[in-house]
């Protein structure tokens, strides 16, 4: 299965969304920073701090970029090319959907990663402890489970990719409402769990639905 | 290693295999002949797992292919009915197929270079962009890399030049004589192929 995964990580490494998506999480954010980073953040946002309001800035990239990664990189194949591609490599439906969905989890916590250093400096300047920040970033990576999950569950069940990334986007978008309403390492868990049991169940399935080539084939 | 008895199978719209019963040791080489719609291409999809037949047993390697799918997809290797990818190169395919299918772990893989060398692909290229006597050879590169105990052909010698041809008989003998069962269809106007030690020929059953 360590073949599959890499295999899987090549081909998004090889699509330049991944890329693009970290220069434009990491150009934004930081460029947030530079503009606003005097203390006090945006003058009309209130009472927030400038680290709080990184935070914002940080959760709606997220919440746009980790579900068009998940969707625009995954590897190409789906249904009857799933079942021949587990044939050539003999490798069972199930655990290429686990590669399949381990790959896109790492390249998506990749992205989270790189607005670390932005958050760390958002924090000094902002005089909050690093365990906030650090315990917050642990958070933020529930949301790659969401989108991984979410897309690839999608992209098995619809052809278009465009599906797969609205329903990511949506589910996304409400792990981060979410979040914002209570404290994130008490969702975060329970958000990976889910994630986690989808991608469990997706695997399974594919087993018995990416068995055979479908009937029309023959 | 492979076993086929009464094997039968039915579409929605026909019978396309009745009772066949055949049998391929190690080290044998046997080609499928027969007009279009005789069953070949689905036979070898039955083997290989690719679809279930309707009634009937096969065995490959003794693993009964109905009752253990996945167990007998490491025993079998299908070439000529599509790559199953679409984001790879020549050389990152061939690696894939050689180490999924190593027994134990990675390193004891083939090494894919000099077999990419030996077939005269150009490494770099994706498979996507290969022209169809190319994706054939490519395939036949994969069943060797694959190192599987059975070896199914699609039409394997159909399309290629003069140098491709012997160089694949060559491949396909050197698998046989490390003592891979292979089963391969072909066109029933092919010219008679030395790599091929005996020959079924199936009708087509009709309606």
């Amino acid at each position: 299965m360590g073949a599959m995964v890499l295999r899987e990580l090549h081909v998004i490494g090889r699509r330049g969304a991944l890329s693009a998506a970290i220069c434009v999480h990491v150009t934004l954010l930081t460029g947030y920073l530079l503009a606003w980073g005097n203390g006090n953040g945006i003058p009309v946002a209130g009472a927030l701090t400038v680290y709080d309001q990184t935070l914002v800035v940080e959760a709606i990239l997220l919440t746009i970029l980790l579900p068009w990664i998940a969707a625009r990189c995954v590897a190409a194949e789906r249904g009857d090319d799933l079942v021949v591609l587990s044939v050539v490599t003999a490798i069972p439906p199930s655990r290429v959907v686990l590669a399949r969905a381990l790959a896109v989890i790492t390249a998506l916590v990749l992205v989270i990663a790189s607005g670390l250093p932005t958050l760390i400096l958002a924090g000094r300047i902002a005089a909050v402890r690093m365990s906030l920040v650090a315990e917050y970033e642990f958070a933020l990576f529930s949301l790659a489970f969401v989108s991984s999950a979410t897309a690839l569950t999608w992209r098995h069940a619809c052809p278009g990719r465009v599906i797969g990334w609205f329903a990511a986007a949506l589910s996304t978008a409400a792990v981060v409402s979410a979040a914002r309403m209570s404290p994130s390492l008490v969702i975060a868990p329970v958000v990976t769990a889910a994630a986690l049991c989808a991608m469990g169940l997706l695997a399974l399935r594919a087993d018995v639905s990416l068995r055979y080539l479908a009937e029309r084939s023959e | 290693m492979i076993r086929a008895e009464r094997l039968s199978k039915v579409t929605a719209r026909r019978t396309v295999l009745s009772e066949i019963t055949f049998a391929v040791e190690k080290g044998d080489a046997v080609s499928i002949a027969g007009p279009p719609g005789s069953g070949k291409s689905t036979l070898l999809r039955i083997l290989a797992t690719l679809m279930p037949p309707t009634s009937g047993r096969v065995e490959i390697a003794g693993i009964d292919v109905t009752a253990r799918p996945f167990d007998a997809r490491k025993k079998v290797f299908l070439s000529g009915m599509g790559l199953g990818c679409h984001d790879m190169t020549v050389f990152e395919f061939l690696r894939l197929i050689a180490s999924t299918r190593a027994p134990g772990n990675r390193r004891t893989a083939v090494d894919v270079a000099p077999l990419i060398a030996r077939v005269g692909l150009d490494a770099a290229r994706s498979v996507t962009t290969l022209t169809a006597s190319e994706r054939r050879l490519v395939a036949i590169a994969a069943s060797i890399a694959s190192r599987a105990d059975v070896l199914l052909f699609s039409e394997p010698l159909t399309g290629l030049d003069m140098s491709a041809i012997e160089c694949c008989t060559s491949l396909l003998s050197e698998a046989r004589a490390r003592g891979a069962a292979i089963l391969a269809t072909t066109d029933v106007d092919a010219p008679p192929s030395p790599v091929w030690s005996r020959q079924i020929h199936l009708e087509a059953v009709g309606a």
